[in-house]
């Protein structure tokens, strides 16, 4: 079986401020890290993986995101693709899971994409699904399980306070919600053997994506401007008597699960 | 009636915090203190807190202040448990020379001489008891005391600042120093972020890295650098020791428990503050929270414990951060005056603030309030480092 | 024919709550839309529950077999009403299955889609969304480029339209297969590890100091919440070091998380990401979580408990 998982290198810091002059983006630090949710995706693919079978990692980004690939590699990874172009930046979804899905192609087919279910910066969940119908698959988000028999594959997905029993045919797209496992961490050993790992590097030449198809040029979805909110967050307060306080924390508690329930509730 | 003086310190971390309580100890002393994010949750939040008893983290000739710093917290913890965020592990000093054994013979000493357990062990299979995952192969001997533990300097400053503010002191939270006001070569304020100011008459840098910014602001040139102290948090294969993970110090590295975890980081010895790699004078507002280690870090790890802690080398790498430590040319801190009147440092402590600041503050307020010196306060003055420039 | 369309999935036993801010959200944009709704439980008989001031039609789609789970079908049937109907503009909830339909439905359409809009408004012929992003210390505005644009809304984010009668409605059946098949729908299990929870309460020193640890964690199993606490809880045997949240511990990212007696340090905070609500309980007023949380009590603990565990 040939297993292909997506991750993502987003930025590690939460202190972000936009400069007044450009309403840019100021990053604090440079630092990442692989998404977390990705993490969980990356156990359910290990699971998957058995004797024979193959699992290749792929990441769009910058030239630091190999530091997302090298995590996977040091989990079991076979092959590494660091899908890296000028063309790429500025992405949009759609753009992104252009990039995502000709890389797939290219060096698939695969039986089974895995990704995170969202990104902690971007945090949309489209990329998954749109993959997936460039990929002419069927996709389930939220998956928390995955069996694979003879072809067949049993998912588990998560939505509100239920759990679904899906099947369907392999190829399949799977997302993982953060949460999801437990994933087994990289050692110490495996990680300083995986940094000597080779690395891929494809190019939008490499794919034949016209550039203008892609990144900025080819965004659909743009972001025209940039806001700083407030400096300094502060809580909204619940006043009042004990009793009073209590009934307003009840309803709010209430009000929260509820939305839980029907598969809301807060999220970025 | 007499004025009262008034002392502002800039920065909330175990530094401002410990010179804090200990002016407010004087009710002649009317102190406030600026910290614009959360006391302690700064530099203080990255230190591993290790106030052990024999260590060289610190010369043995400022064993007294290692000393003292130890006895304060232990007296935090008594008074209140888990105010100094107390972990009793042991701790277990390694041997690889005939000079570090000699080295933790003396450290020893000391702590007995004070009333605390040491040892030196040869017995291997002893060693291999108290930690089971060491390759004692690769050394000599080890130091191990079981009264030593470590401390959480997030959890001490915050107790410094409660008692402060119990002694009457103020803590304005949330508040950023912008400007430093000097009159005639004289400091006689801060003004912050929000447009306020306030009025002292002695200010005193409590900023630790940031302390080049700081002194900026009052047109002082400190000469602190920046060394990296790049710390792993590791999982056990075991995942669930079934016996105390003591502290455990190498030459290179020291280890101490984290909850089930194992929290390592690289010692600061041997530092060369003009290698890139080791220190540079950069932005501590631009260090991440987490993860920032260079690359070479994980190999260094990994042959460290192959070497000496080979049941660490199947460890999970859970997470990761880097730190700043705030170092002088000759890594011990700058303490008290400067060339700008009435404008002090309590700064520069390169890793060491946790042990260092209980002792440099009990000295510093009382200079401060009674113009009275110590000899600690000569050995760390900044007037040392002025001469040793320009030569 | 208007050309703005707010697209809904009508899902068992979860009534369309959402239609009324979208109607009110369509209403700002200047022009009424229609409205679609999608599924094999969609009838005609739903129509009159569905009408909002905003809307001018309502279109009943059929998808007969369709549960909400095959997005693949849903979303063909999705694309083929955009394109019929010559839809320009799509309105939908932002919520986790309208997001999977209209992502593969972009695809199919070529349409730029952007996610979870606080705010709409039209500027110079065009729409543009502010959307909260880091975490909202940043709001950014969005557009989309061309047509069709397709737009996901946060629930709460407009004040909802008053209900209406008398609008037309037409209905029609799209037969479009899937390659996923549904079997059953159990409960959710509680999570075996603090990871998976969505809910969690998390006990922290204030809490063993003032002996509420117990009250606490029953306050934690009347909700159905997964128990959590911070260093000293952890330090002190109360709670497994794997229950610890923290930098050191375990990072968790709940949608809704309770904190009892927790002050707030970085080390604790950076246990706990992804945005969720977060509701803080201490009876310092100066306590750092106040500038973490997005609702701060202060109270004390026990009093407050008793109150709320009374509750039934």
């Amino acid at each position: 079986m040939k297993i292909a998982i997506c991750v993502k290198y987003v930025p590690v810091d939460s202190k972000v401020q936009v400069d007044p002059a450009t309403h840019a983006l100021i990053r604090n630090s440079g630092a990442g890290e692989i998404n977390p949710s990705d993490r969980y995706a990356v156990e359910m693919a290990r699971r998957l993986k058995k004797d024979g079978d193959t699992l290749d990692v792929f990441t769009m980004g910058p030239a630091d995101a190999v530091r997302a690939l090298k995590v996977v590699l040091a989990l079991g990874a076979d092959h590494a693709y660091l899908l890296n172009d000028k063309a790429f930046a500025g992405s949009d979804t759609l753009g992104t899971a252009k990039v995502l899905a000709a890389a797939l192609t290219q060096y698939g087919p695969y039986d089974v994409v895995l990704m995170g279910s969202a990104s902690n910066d971007g945090a949309t969940g489209q990329v998954g699904p749109m993959t997936a119908e460039l990929l002419g698959m069927p996709d389930v988000t939220d998956a928390v399980d995955l069996q694979i028999d003879g072809g067949q594959a049993a998912v588990s997905k998560k939505a509100g306070d239920s759990l679904f029993a899906l099947k369907t045919a392999l190829p399949v797209l799977v997302t993982v919600p953060f949460g999801a496992n437990e994933p087994e961490l990289p050692t110490l050993r495996n990680q300083v053997a995986a940094n000597q790992h080779d690395i891929i590097d494809v190019t939008a030449a490499d794919l034949g994506i016209a550039p203008e198809t892609v990144g900025q040029a080819g965004a659909l979805s743009i972001v025209t401007d940039t806001m700083q909110v407030v400096q300094k967050k502060q809580a909204v307060t619940v006043t009042g008597t004990v009793d009073e306080m209590a009934n307003k924390l009840a309803g709010l508690v209430e009000g929260q699960l509820k939305a839980l329930q029907q598969g809301g509730g807060e999220h970025v | 009636m007499s004025k009262k003086k008034r002392i502002g310190i800039i920065g909330g971390g175990i530094s401002g915090t410990a010179l804090g309580f200990n002016l407010s100890l004087y009710d002649d002393a009317d102190v406030t203190l600026f910290e614009k994010g959360r006391i302690g949750c700064g530099t203080t939040a990255k230190s591993a807190g290790t106030v052990c008893l024999f260590d060289d983290s610190l010369n043995n000739r400022y064993w007294d202040v290692r000393l003292y710093g130890f006895e304060t917290y232990l007296k935090m913890e008594r008074e209140r448990k888990g105010s100094a965020g107390f972990d009793k592990t042991g701790t277990l000093v390694c041997a690889t020379s005939e000079k570090e054994v000699d080295r933790i013979k003396a450290g020893i000493a000391l702590a007995e001489s004070a009333g605390y357990t040491g040892e030196y062990i040869t017995d291997k299979a002893r060693i291999k008891q108290i930690l089971p995952m060491l390759n004692t192969d690769t050394i000599l001997g080890a130091g191990y005391t079981a009264d030593d533990g470590y401390f959480d300097g997030t959890m001490i400053s915050n107790t410094f600042a409660q008692k402060m503010e119990a002694n009457g002191g103020t803590i304005l939270r949330g508040a950023d120093v912008t400007e430093i006001v000097i009159e005639n070569g004289t400091a006689k304020g801060v003004k912050t972020a929000d447009g306020d100011r306030y009025d002292f008459d002695v200010v005193v840098d409590c900023t630790g890295p940031w302390s080049r910014f700081t002194g900026e602001m009052a047109g002082l040139d400190v000469p602190i650098w920046h060394t990296k102290a790049e710390a792993f948090f590791v999982v056990p294969p075991e995942k669930h020791l079934d016996y105390v993970f003591p502290i455990l110090k190498f030459p290179a590295f020291y280890a101490l428990r984290a909850g089930n975890n194992i929290f390592i980081c690289k010692s600061h010895l041997s530092m060369n503050l003009d290698d890139p790699m080791h220190a540079g004078q950069w932005d501590p507002d631009r260090l991440p929270e987490r993860e920032g280690t260079d690359d070479y870090f994980i190999d260094f790890l990994f042959h460290q414990f192959e070497k000496n802690v080979p049941g660490l080398t199947d460890a999970g790498l859970n997470s990761s951060w880097l730190s700043y430590r705030a170092e002088t040319r000759d890594f011990l801190p700058i303490v008290g005056d400067t060339p700008v009147k009435n404008y002090l440092l309590a700064t520069g402590y390169g890793g060491n603030g946790v042990i260092e600041a209980p002792a440099v503050s009990r000295d510093l307020a009382k200079y401060i309030m009674r113009g009275e010196s110590t000899l600690l306060l000569e050995e760390w003055a900044f007037s040392r480092l002025l001469k040793d420039k320009g030569e | 024919m208007s050309k703005t369309a707010i697209f809904i999935w009508i899902q068992k036993g979860r009534a369309a709550d959402s239609v009324a801010e979208l109607a009110a959200a369509a209403k700002a944009l200047g022009e009424p839309a229609a409205l679609y709704a999608f599924g094999a439980d969609a009838t005609e008989a739903l129509a009159a529950d569905l009408a909002y001031d905003g809307i001018d039609a309502v279109h009943i789609v059929n998808t007969p077999g369709l549960t909400p789970c095959q997005t693949d079908g849903l979303a063909d049937a999705a694309a083929q009403v955009m394109t019929d109907d010559g839809l320009a503009t799509v309105l939908l909830e932002a919520e986790a299955v309208g997001r999977d339909i209209m992502s593969r439905a972009a695809v199919k359409v070529g349409a730029g889609m952007t996610s979870d809009c606080t705010a709409l408004k039209v500027q110079d012929g065009s729409i543009r969304q502010i959307k909260p992003s880091f975490g909202a210390q940043v709001m950014v505005a969005c557009e989309v480029k061309g047509t069709p644009q397709i737009v996901t809304i946060k629930k709460g984010s407009t004040a909802p339209a008053d209900k209406i009668d008398g609008l037309p409605v037409d209905v029609r059946t799209i037969e479009a297969a899937s390659k996923i098949t549904c079997g059953d729908v159990t409960a959710l299990p509680s999570s075996d590890h603090l990871t998976g929870a969505d809910v969690v309460v998390v006990a922290g020193k204030g809490a063993i100091e003032s002996g509420q640890f117990e009250a606490v964690k029953a306050y934690a199993d009347k909700i159905g919440a997964a128990l959590a606490g911070s260093r000293p809880v952890a330090d002190q045997g109360f709670i497994p070091f794997d229950d610890q949240i923290g930098e050191s511990g375990t990072v968790i990212q709940p949608k809704l998380c309770i904190i009892f007696g927790v002050s707030g340090a970085i080390q604790f905070t950076e246990g706990i990401k992804g945005g969720g609500k977060i509701i803080a309980i201490n009876n310092d007023p100066n306590a750092p979580i106040r500038g973490f949380a997005d609702v701060f009590i202060c109270a004390d603990m026990g009093e407050l408990l008793i109150a709320m565990n009374a509750q039934d």
